[in-house]
């Protein structure tokens, strides 16, 4: 399962707990109200115990992790 | 010098003028941090010792921390946070503190007195003690370089800013203090000056026209029936925000004109489906700073802590610590705590009773926008609601006023009131009319956004006579 993947699993069944929405690429997550701050939480620590990739708090924001698209863009470049 | 009155719109025409003439940007940083210090001083020449002990004090923490490793560093990390809070409590919370102390102690048993302590908090202090612990931790984190202290002095003191925020981040705002250019352009200057004609609108004509209402009708005292109680509620709600959120736009206008970008507070809150989405469009620069700096390292220690099958738990208790210590943040008084933690406890219920998502591609039909109605009535009512304890009560008169608004007395005479109520969400979409009208087609934009700007003077020319008053949040 590639990263996006891994995450949209994630998201659906530990946050929003419904594995059959049809979570797309582009979907807003933050703003479409599908997850809270809270949960941003949880996706974070997510990242850094299954990709080791550490985003900052500060760098928890709409414009770096509101799609499925952005957060994979922001695991790439906290890599490198 | 408030900045809605006509002496500060002559200071800045003369520090516009001065930052142009500066030419270079080190110039013209030496022309704003003089500016910013004088403009303080106008409030209280003693101010300036405080925000000197604050900026030496944070500013040599922060290279410190830079420096050191290890205990050392968390020793320096330590002491610039301590000197930034511990000012901040010694002026802002210390007498609250003893005086819960003593009332603790009596309910023990045990008989204490301690001399009523009330400091008034200094102007600003809130603000930009802030603003030197984010600086602290961002070094620390490795996110920052330790500035210059000039440009130091000048992210903590920029007078547009200085006394009601935004909070900024010192990662940005130093970016635009270092910039090799900052032109003035007019274009800015145009934008700037709409933004602070907007402000003034809703001070002036907005704010300050209702703190005489809101005075007599958000009064413990007054046998007045609920819908009366609840239409003072509405417009407190309404003066609040028109008076922050003028301030906010004239901050963001003085920056702009002055070649600064400052970051938005507001989003048309009111105008939010769930309480979640209004703390993402109050006060926004607060709201975040404790999300990043507070909410998400107690969500986490609790997460690693107690795993995500408590995540329930974890997320209430950090709501609740999160949102009491914003309460507190406003003000040293019990209202100001309980104001947060009803919020928390908002959040909380919203969370948990939030269903499964709806799906992005289902028809939205008659349900969909009830359900959307609902939620914005709702929402705007709980928050409504909020607003009766945040208010600077004398001891007692909360209870009081809360007792006869609970009661519910007079609901007969709704349809009496109803036309006020309706006529304060309409105040409120006035307030939020230079955004909604930036969201016009392209075409008609500009008819739009001259149109709200004319209605604005003339409504200042009409009814710029009312009284003064302070803004509300550089009390705080």
């Amino acid at each position: 399962m590639n990263k996006k993947d891994t995450l949209r699993d994630f998201i659906l069944n530990e946050l929003i707990r419904d594995p059959d929405y049809p979570l797309t690429d582009d979907e807003p997550i933050i703003t479409g109200g599908l997850i809270d701050s809270f949960a941003l939480v949880q996706v974070q620590m997510f990242i850094s115990e299954t990709f080791g990739v550490w985003i900052d708090d500060t760098e928890m924001t709409v414009e770096n992790m509101d799609n499925l698209d952005d957060m994979v863009k922001r695991i790439e470049a906290s890599k490198k | 010098m408030s900045p809605a009155s006509a002496g500060f719109l002559a200071f800045l025409g003369a520090v516009l003028c001065l930052n142009a003439l500066a030419g270079r940007t080190d110039r013209r940083n030496t022309v704003l941090l003089l500016a910013s210090y004088v403009f303080y001083a106008a409030w209280d020449y003693r101010l300036l010792f405080l925000i000197g002990f604050v900026t030496l004090a944070t500013h040599a923490a922060g290279g410190a921390v830079a420096r050191a490793e290890g205990r050392r560093r968390r020793l320096y990390l330590g002491l610039g946070i301590g000197a930034s809070l511990g000012t901040l409590a010694g002026f802002k919370y210390l007498g609250f503190f003893i005086d819960g102390a003593v009332g603790l102690l009596g309910l023990l048993g045990l008989r204490a007195s301690a001399p009523t302590l009330t400091l008034l908090a200094p102007v600003g202090l809130s603000y930009y003690s802030f603003q030197a612990i984010t600086y602290v931790i961002e070094i620390n984190k490795g996110r920052l370089e330790p500035a210059r202290l000039p440009d130091y002095a000048l992210y903590l003191a920029f007078f547009p800013k200085l006394v009601a925020g935004p909070i900024e981040r010192p990662g940005a705002f130093l970016a635009q203090v270092r910039a090799a250019r900052r032109p003035v352009t007019w274009e800015a200057v145009g934008s700037g000056a709409l933004l602070i004609l907007s402000g003034l609108f809703k001070k002036a004509a907005v704010a300050d026209l209702l703190a005489a209402p809101v005075a007599r009708l958000v009064a413990p005292d007054i046998p007045y029936s609920f819908p009366v109680l609840l239409l003072g509620l509405y417009l407190f709600a309404l003066q609040l925000y028109a008076d922050f959120s003028g301030y906010t736009d004239i901050a963001r206008g003085a920056g702009r004109v002055l070649g600064f970008e400052l970051t938005e507070n507001f989003r048309q809150p009111y105008f939010s489906f769930d309480i979640a989405a209004f703390w993402q469009r109050w006060h926004i620069s607060l709201s975040t700073w404790f999300r990043d700096y507070l909410f998400f390292p107690i969500g986490r220690t609790l997460l690693k802590r107690f795993g995500n099958r408590r995540a329930g738990a974890a997320m209430a208790a950090s709501h609740l610590v999160t949102m009491g210590l914003i309460g507190l943040w406003h003000g040293a008084a019990p209202g100001f705590v309980i104001w947060g933690l009803l919020h928390g406890v908002y959040l909380n219920v919203f969370a948990l009773a939030k269903g499964k998502p709806r799906r992005k591609d289902a028809p939205k039909g008659l349900r969909f926008y009830l359900g959307r109605a609902a939620g914005l009535v709702v929402t705007f009512h709980a928050v409504v609601f909020t607003w009766a304890f945040f208010r600077d009560w004398a001891p007692g008169e909360m209870g009081r006023y809360l007792g006869r608004l609970l009661a519910f007395e007079g609901l007969g005479e709704f349809g009496a009131v109803l036309p006020a109520l309706a006529a304060v969400w309409g105040f409120i979409f006035l307030l939020d009319m230079p955004a909604l009208a930036g969201r016009l087609p392209a075409r008609v934009q500009p008819v739009g956004r001259g149109l709200v700007y004319s209605a604005m003077i003339v409504a200042l020319v009409l009814v710029g006579a009312a009284p003064a008053q302070p803004f509300m949040y550089v009390l705080f």
